[in-house]
């Protein structure tokens, strides 16, 4: 009985502590916000899969062989373009291939590069036939650019055998020009780039090529394995690398293969794979950053002319901290920490970091991978794309990167690697680090894949950057962006007039409040691949108009202001008079 | 400081050298306590008998005369062997007596023993034993392997050849017969330190954590385990994890500079800067020339952007560390950054020449072949 009554006042004296918390913690709910007490509610991240429900059907094709033939497993890009001019970015899909000794003649479908018309709403349609794109050979990098400035994107699409150049008709067809115009380099292409190298205000291309591969001579390794041959994708050091390429636009619709006379023989050729045109040292042209496979990196800057040395080293980035080349994959660049230098973000092989350089200006770069937070993520994961592109609109550039080895049989040679990986999204914290938020962020970052590609668009015109991922061997992956509470954002579309067309290579400065973003015009990113071609840019909280200050690839500086946030803009080269653009929203 | 780095310094578990270890609660501190007891008994019954040093005579003939008589032996069996030069016994027996003494001129005894003789792979073992102290690689590999066919359940065995292949940087198949001694019911603390060990140096730091954890279970207070912890956490980004381990060592060594780096690194990580510069300078205190705490120490400042105090810091090691890829490369990146270019682009230039072809990451795949599949070119 005592024992009963004390247990009774103990549990009454319970309830009355328990009535007492809840009513202090409905008081400070109350005054603090639910559910978090926060000063301001924090942008939850989210990104979904809606391949299905846009009618994307792209598989990629590119199945192994059993002697694990290498550019099989490479994988292959994903660009945006807006090939028919009416605002919404459609998809084109590179296409691997099945083994064959010689270029792939068949003619199923199914095994060509696509492209997918976006109809708005959410929708795409496969319109590759009647756009005349059909193609069998091993394609890999994209790039697209309005070569004749006609006002229609055309592509460039880098093969394992000749590359190919598709010049836009503007009647919603695509005409082959690849032998016509003579730029279907025989190499092995990699990651592409436009950008006008020598400034005649013409678009020019540089090619990335990667190994000196013929097919009747296919280099094949294996090793013994408890008596029993197990083969795998060679190890670059095995093969030789190729000379990149340089084509000068020569503005008659043909090219002209320029790459010794750029310098680009001037040392040894290499393994590369990833590209980024930038202007890097502030002196009007377009330089050129390559990711190259396990040797060191190649930062070959412009004299203007269109000539190039090779001054990765003093700059820093020919190696990572420790004077170790990388296996250089992916690409990309942005001015991640906001001081307006644009900074590079290379991806790695597995054990290795994916590398973020930070650009100190003066062409000199630190790697500040540990620092930022991005080092320990990324060794045990195999990097190949990665973009560059603010998830919630806060002004600050993320970083999404896919994943995915290049061998498939690491269990029967004793490693413990695995072949598909998860890919990763980080989440930019004011410039300083960055954070992993991949476990929150979707399902689809729950998932193993074999990533390779992936390019950023806008493609459902909501306001928030959009993702589509290329897989080797697997579907491609629309993610639609939905992060909660996300910022304002405006969106620029760049026309030149005596800069190239596309607007490829300017520098963009926009100004909301007392806080200054810089974005630039790429013409390329990631792995093999290549964002939509305007510039949407976060602002965060802001609902100031915004300024903008374009520096145009031709060197002309023009500024615009009264910039609406949410707003959509085209901006013309020359057209800026200081008039208030709020009139000219779209 | 990059942790992927093949030179990474903090080798903390370097098999056949003394490791850090926990101060009051080792195994290693329990033996030496008893050995102080036993010296202390030593020195209380030899002062007592100082009065009575006739008494130690005995003891001491007894030892001469156990040397006289195998020198007596020595002589006797090398005599012997003169005469009867194909005498497998003999040479075993010689073998034995001279191995601590003569062990090259030991080897070659024991290598007169066949495998049709009974104590053949007492001598194989022996063989095993002598050139692994020698670090005749050469000789103890076909020795272990040739014990393991005959004695394929032995876990000694297996772990002798892990622990020599990883001395001779084979982490592959040291990997392979470590895992095997332990599955053939080897299970001390060291073991498991074995694999860990292996792991890092086959580029699998990831992996680590595992066996560390089976170490800390046999023997939780192993000082090097908890620091190598520290470590594979620190590697995959489990700052809380690597924080608890490194504090834990740095309880039981207020004075191990490696916790100390370990805790600038978390610091660093986690985006302290001024945490981290704290961290690095006690260590600093502790060893002023410790040379990886200076690099880490350049390494911060460096990034924020003092390259001239980074410079001024690193500098005066060149003559000794010209060789050294990463101090080039942390010089290189100080120089570039306090306007140095030139020095820098030297600096970059030398490391690249530095760089040897097979120099790849421990993760790389090698190929043993590399064949050309040659085609007919298709009509």
């Amino acid at each position: 009985m005592i024992s009963f009554l004390s247990n009774s006042s103990t549990v009454c004296f319970l309830l009355r502590v328990w009535r007492e918390l809840i009513c202090v913690g409905c008081l400070a709910m109350f005054f603090c916000g639910f559910p978090v007490c926060a000063e301001e509610k924090q942008s939850e991240i989210l990104f979904q899969d809606v391949t299905a429900a846009s009618q994307l059907t792209f598989q990629h094709k590119s199945p192994l062989t059993l002697k694990r033939h290498l550019h099989l497993m490479m994988g292959s890009g994903v660009g945006w373009l807006d090939f028919d001019n009416d605002g919404f970015p459609d998809l084109y899909c590179a296409q691997g291939e099945e083994w064959q000794t010689a270029k792939n003649t068949q003619r199923d479908v199914g095994m060509s590069n696509r492209l997918y018309q976006n109809q708005g709403h959410s929708q795409f349609q496969d319109v590759t036939a009647p756009a005349g794109l059909i193609d069998f050979g091993y394609s890999m990098g994209i790039t697209v650019g309005d070569y004749n400035h006609d006002g229609f994107d055309d592509l460039y699409v880098s093969q394992f055998d000749r590359n190919l150049l598709y010049c836009n008709n503007g009647d919603g067809t695509f005409t082959n020009t690849s032998q016509s115009a003579q730029a279907d380099d025989p190499g092995y292409g990699a990651s592409c780039t436009w950008a006008d190298l020598n400034g005649d205000g013409l678009l020019d291309l540089y090619v990335v090529n990667y190994l000196e591969i013929d097919r009747e001579q296919y280099p094949i390794c294996s090793r013994k394995v408890d008596g029993t041959r197990v083969y795998f994708v060679c190890h670059p050091r095995y093969v030789r690398g190729e000379y990149d390429v340089v084509y000068r636009n020569l503005g008659n619709g043909t090219f002209l293969d320029m790459s010794k006379k750029a310098g680009l023989h001037s040392e040894p050729a290499r393994q590369g794979l990833g590209v980024f045109a930038a202007d890097f040292d502030h002196d009007g042209d377009m330089d050129i950053y390559v990711a190259n496979d396990s040797v060191a990196n190649q930062l070959w800057v412009n004299d203007g002319q269109g000539v190039f040395t090779d001054q990765a080293l003093i700059a820093g980035l020919a190696f990572n901290r420790s004077g170790d080349r990388e296996a250089g994959m992916g690409l990309a660049g942005a001015d991640y920490n906001g001081d307006g230098q644009i900074d590079l973000f290379v991806t790695n092989y597995y054990g290795e970091t994916n590398t973020l350089y930070r650009n100190e200006g003066a062409l000199f770069f630190l790697d500040v991978t540990e620092e930022t937070g991005l080092a320990a993520p990324s060794r045990v994961r195999l990097g190949f794309g990665a973009s560059f592109l603010d998830f919630n609109n806060d002004g600050w550039e993320d970083l999404f990167v896919t994943n995915g080895h290049v061998h498939d049989r690491l269990a029967q040679l004793g490693k413990n690697e695995p072949y598909e990986q998860e890919p990763q999204v980080f989440l930019n914290q004011g410039g300083a680090r960055f954070l992993d938020v991949s476990k929150s962020a979707g399902t689809f970052f729950q998932n193993k894949q074999v990533g390779r590609g992936c390019a950023v668009a806008d493609f459902n015109r909501d306001g928030l950057a959009d993702l589509a991922v290329s897989h080797l061997n697997g579907k491609l992956v629309l993610l639609e962006n939905r992060t909660v509470a996300a910022g304002q954002c405006v969106s620029l579309k760049l026309i030149g007039t005596t800069s190239n067309r596309s607007g490829i290579g300017a520098r963009v400065e926009l100004t909301a409040d007392s806080r200054k973003l810089t974005r630039y015009r790429r013409g390329s990113s990631s792995y093999l691949s290549v964002d939509e071609g305007g510039i949407l840019s976060g602002l965060g909280k802001s609902q100031v108009p915004v300024s903008v200050k374009i520096t145009w690839p031709q060197g002309k500086t023009e500024i615009w202001s009264g910039l609406q946030p949410g707003g959509r803009y085209t901006l013309i080269e020359g057209s800026s008079d200081s008039r208030d653009l709020s009139q000219l929203q779209q | 400081m990059n942790m992927n780095s093949q030179s990474e310094p903090d080798n903390l578990i370097k098999p056949f050298s003394k490791p850090e270890k926990g101060f009051f609660f080792s195994s290693g501190w329990i033996v030496a306590g008893a050995g102080l007891v036993a010296l202390l008994i030593f020195y209380l019954s030899g002062r007592k008998e100082t009065d009575h040093s006739q008494k130690s005579e005995p003891a001491v003939k007894t030892q001469e005369s156990g040397e006289k008589s195998d020198q007596a032996r020595r002589k006797e069996l090398i005599a012997y062997l003169q005469q009867h030069p194909d005498d497998e016994f003999a040479h075993f027996q010689l073998g034995e007596l001279i191995k601590a003494r003569a062990p090259f001129q030991a080897l070659e005894n024991f290598s007169h023993v066949t495998p049709r003789h009974p104590r053949y792979y007492e001598a194989v073992e022996a063989v095993a034993e002598i050139a692994m102290e020698q670090d005749l690689h050469l000789q103890a590999k076909p020795a272990l392997f040739e014990l393991i066919r005959e004695y394929p359940e032995e876990s000694r065995f297996q772990e002798k050849l892990a622990r020599l292949l990883f001395k001779a940087g084979d982490s592959e198949r040291a990997l392979k017969y470590a895992t095997r001694s332990i599955e053939l019911g080897a299970n001390q603390a060291q073991n498991y330190m074995l694999v860990a060990d292996i792991l890092r140096q086959a580029g699998r730091t990831s992996e680590m954590s595992g066996p560390l954890k089976q170490a800390l279970y046999l023997e939780p207070e192993l000082f090097e385990a908890h620091l190598n912890l520290a470590y594979a956490a620190l590697y995959t980004g489990d700052l809380e994890s690597a924080e608890r381990e490194a504090r834990w060592c740095l309880e039981r060594q207020p004075a191990s500079i490696i916790s100390l780096r370990y805790l600038a690194l978390i610091n660093r990580n986690q985006g302290e800067m001024e945490a981290a510069v704290a961290q690095v300078d006690q260590a600093l205190l502790i060893d002023p020339q410790d040379f990886e705490s200076l690099l880490l120490k350049a390494d911060l400042l460096i990034f924020q952007r003092k390259g001239q105090q980074a410079y001024d810091l690193l500098k005066p090691f060149y003559a000794e560390r010209q060789t050294d890829r990463r101090f080039l490369s942390a010089l290189a990146r100080a120089a570039g950054l306090s306007g140095k270019r030139e020095e820098a682009l030297e600096l970059q230039k030398k490391n690249q020449a530095l760089i040897k072809e097979d120099d790849l990451k421990p993760s790389s795949l090698q190929s043993e072949t590399v064949e050309e599949t040659r085609f007919r070119q298709r009509p």
